[in-house]
């Protein structure tokens, strides 16, 4: 039934905001009790499945001879192609990387979300005849145009918020200091903390990761594990503020990751070689709410603290990678280079749909799967006419 | 995996490989560059393409031994591959008719020139090339140059060959005898560095090409951000070309560096280094869960598990009261230790519920 419904329940199972999301309106949240762990359930009855040795698969229609391309392996990308696939449809997932998977393999570590269990979603979907293409970037190595010229009735754009945002503060080019997205990717994708893999990493002793979300959860608990005797967490609101799922903020503080918040960074200190040694931090106090509903921070004049670390890992969002959206000619643009869409997930040009982070900029996997999903009943709708 | 058709030993240190690659060979243009990866621990390493056969569908990588990577891949053979090979990355030099046009390339640097001399040439400019090296070995490409350039100065430390001295003083030459209107300068990053103090003296606008530390090259990690101007730019996906007078060269030095302690620690391993075997990740199949599965299976129509009005689901939710029901507690699942879990990367943290609490939990949830 849950396969029926989820494109990837052991992933939504692991990683998904279910406080946020299907277990806020569970009515035992109503009758003022703690809500059914329908997330739990939900990985409990994928990884049962897996373990059973008994995996199905879901039933495939006859080949339709329609070919549609997928750009991005993401969760956006694979939930599109497995409801594609379903539909008979000829599928091709483009991949930029050389490893299948976006985020979910480059982003969220293993101790949360093992590559394992994304390989087996992957396999479910070469099962179902859907074909991957790494080290392939679309824009760059073949266009869109291309594509449409392949034969390829319609296209759907998954690439990802690939786009770190820094905070413009002095110093923050300073060596060691690096976006979550370059951390994560060289520990989790390059494995570069196993000393057999070529790809380097620093360790460090004292480590500040600035913000408050998922990304700054994996990013002190992968430095944790790397060995930093010290990780802090610097975030300019307070705790009640901050987007990270509960679970990953319990577990970091049980770990031993200290919470500075209402603290935010403003200027990096770096020493002689020009790696950086020290980190000065404003402290803030909540004002009024802002545009997001949030009560937003304000700095307390003349209060500012220094700390020493010898690294530091920006996670304070991303935003929408350029590369696809900009080799588009006539391709409607929304805020900050995100691929504008209607509410069937098309864009400007028809035959383009879009979704996941690349429409919302910095999102959750979740919503990125159903976008591909929506994306994928509107294509077909669009195509049987 | 891309298959390497040609390889050619430019000087002790340096090797040309021409390598299959029809898409790319097909959509790149002067300026572009490649991610390249060797072996499946291998690293992701920017290379500038500096030519390619459409027929054939090749491209061409000049490589020169630096580090453990670079060292890797130049250890590779005519009919070996490479791992994986992707772009074209980057945006393509801006080429257009300037007037008289300096092309100063240093060592290795003159292999991604070389496409932009080809550009600039046939676009109608006029185009003087400095090559420089220490020593006349170090000077590659030269009549694959001299083919597309008006006249060719060769620069080298000890004079073995063409005039001793270092690039500059090739440019400068050139700046004295007559109107220069563009330089593009590409090599080391030093040596970028002095061309560009030196033209901006003569007020000639410059444009480097820069080879900075890279992991993803699409833009998505920022490793290779560079000071532009006063802004953050990535070397990536705004260059890999800059106008060489606003580029912070010294803080870019010292990004370079970043790694260096460490890269040498990854040479003294390439001697030994036995590439390992990748097994795909297999599913182990559990007994216990293999039996329960087998009584569990139903023949029963989607469309009537979906149904919540279907009799088996009302039957169920009359099993128990709803007090009894509610008075159930959310289950806790089992996770690691914390001390001991934040001292394993690759083991979950989240140990998943056992049979008993799923069902358990399952049972608060039936009735809605």
């Amino acid at each position: 039934m849950l396969k029926a419904t989820s494109a990837l329940p052991a992933v939504c199972g692991r990683v998904c905001p279910q406080e946020k999301q299907c277990e806020s309106v569970c009515i035992h949240v109503k009758m003022n009790e703690p809500a059914v762990a329908i997330g739990n359930l939900e990985r409990f009855a994928a990884d049962f499945e897996r373990a059973s040795g008994k995996m199905t698969l879901p039933e495939v229609a006859p080949d339709n001879g329609i070919k549609v391309a997928i750009v991005g392996s993401g969760p956006a990308g694979l939930s599109c192609a497995g409801d594609m696939a379903k539909l008979g449809y000829e599928v091709t997932v483009f991949e930029a990387l050389h490893e299948i998977g976006g985020v979910l393999k480059y982003g969220i570590p293993e101790f949360r979300l093992p590559n394992a269990i994304v390989d087996v979603e992957i396999n479910n979907l070469r099962k179902m005849g859907v074909n991957f293409i790494k080290d392939c970037i679309i824009g760059k190595t073949i266009t869109i145009k291309d594509l449409e010229e392949q034969g390829y009735k319609a296209i759907f754009v998954a690439s990802g918020a690939g786009l770190p945002n820094f905070m413009n503060i002095p110093g923050e080019n300073s060596i060691n200091i690096m976006s979550s997205n370059e951390y994560l990717t060289r520990v989790n994708l390059m494995d570069a903390s196993n000393p057999d893999a070529d790809t380097p990493i620093n360790f460090a002793k004292s480590v500040m990761v600035v913000g408050g979300g998922n990304t700054a959860m994996d990013s002190c608990r992968t430095a944790k594990r790397l060995g930093a005797e010290h990780v802090f967490i610097a975030y300019r609101r307070s705790e009640a503020e901050m987007p990270a799922r509960l679970e990953e903020v319990k577990h970091a503080k049980e770990e031993g990751i200290e919470f500075l918040t209402l603290h935010n960074p403003i200027e990096y200190i770096a020493d002689e070689k020009g790696a950086v040694c020290q980190v000065k931090l404003q402290k803030m106090e909540l004002g009024e709410p802002d545009a997001s509903g949030r009560r937003s921070p304000v700095p307390i004049p003349g209060a500012i603290e220094t700390r020493d670390i010898d690294m530091a890992i920006v996670a304070v969002g991303v935003s929408p990678n350029p590369l696809v959206p900009k080799s588009v000619e006539g391709l409607e643009l929304g805020r900050k280079n995100t691929i504008a869409v209607n509410d069937n997930m098309q864009s400007s040009i028809p035959t383009i749909f879009a979704g996941g982070d690349i429409v919302r900029g910095g999102a959750t996997v979740i919503l990125a799967m159903g976008d591909g999903r929506r994306a994928a009943a509107h294509m077909h709708e669009m195509l049987s006419k | 995996m891309n298959k390497i058709i040609k390889k050619e030993q430019f000087s002790e240190k340096v090797f040309k490989f021409v390598v299959e690659a029809p898409l790319i060979a097909k959509s790149r243009k002067a300026g572009h560059f490649v991610i390249v990866r060797v072996g499946d621990k291998g690293e992701r390493m920017p290379l500038t393409i500096a030519d390619s056969d459409t027929v054939n569908g090749t491209i061409t990588l000049v490589v020169q031994k630096v580090g453990y990577s670079s060292t890797k891949l130049c250890n590779l053979n005519e009919g070996d591959y490479i791992t994986d090979v992707v772009g074209p990355l980057g945006q393509a030099t801006h080429i257009e008719n300037f007037g008289t046009v300096v092309c100063a390339g240093g060592g290795v640097g003159v292999a991604p020139m070389l496409p932009i001399i080809k550009a600039l040439k046939q676009a109608g400019n006029k185009v003087i090339s400095v090559l420089a090296g220490r020593t006349k070995e170090l000077i590659i490409l030269e009549d694959e140059v001299r083919k597309h350039s008006d006249e060719v100065i060769i620069m080298t430390d000890d004079g073995s060959y063409g005039q001793k001295g270092v690039v500059t003083v090739g440019i400068e030459q050139v700046i004295q005898r007559e109107k220069v209107d563009k330089c593009f300068a590409i090599g080391p990053a030093i040596m970028m560095k002095f061309c560009c103090l030196l033209t901006k003296k003569y007020n000639v606008s410059t444009d480097v090409s820069l080879n900075t530390i890279m992991v993803d090259g699409t833009g998505m990690c920022g490793a290779c951000r560079i000071t532009v101007g006063g802004k953050t730019r990535f070397v990536c996906v705004d260059g890999p070309e800059f106008d060489g007078h606003e580029v912070d060269f010294d803080e870019m030095f010292k990004r370079m560096g970043a790694f260096k302690p460490i890269e040498i620690e990854e040479m003294k391993k390439l001697e030994n280094h036995v590439e390992s075997v990748l097994v795909d990740s297999e599913i182990k199949i559990d007994p216990v869960k293999a039996a329960d599965a087998e009584q569990m299976t139903t023949d029963t129509p989607l469309e009537q598990l979906l149904d919540r009005k279907a009799d088996w689901r009302v039957e169920l939710q009359k099993s128990m009261k709803p007090k009894e029901r509610t008075s159930i507690e959310r289950c806790k699942m089992g996770e690691l230790d914390p001390v001991y879990r934040a001292t394993t990367r690759l083991e979950e943290v989240n140990i998943g519920l056992t049979k008993e609490q799923a069902l358990t939990e399952a049972k608060l949830h039936q009735e809605h």
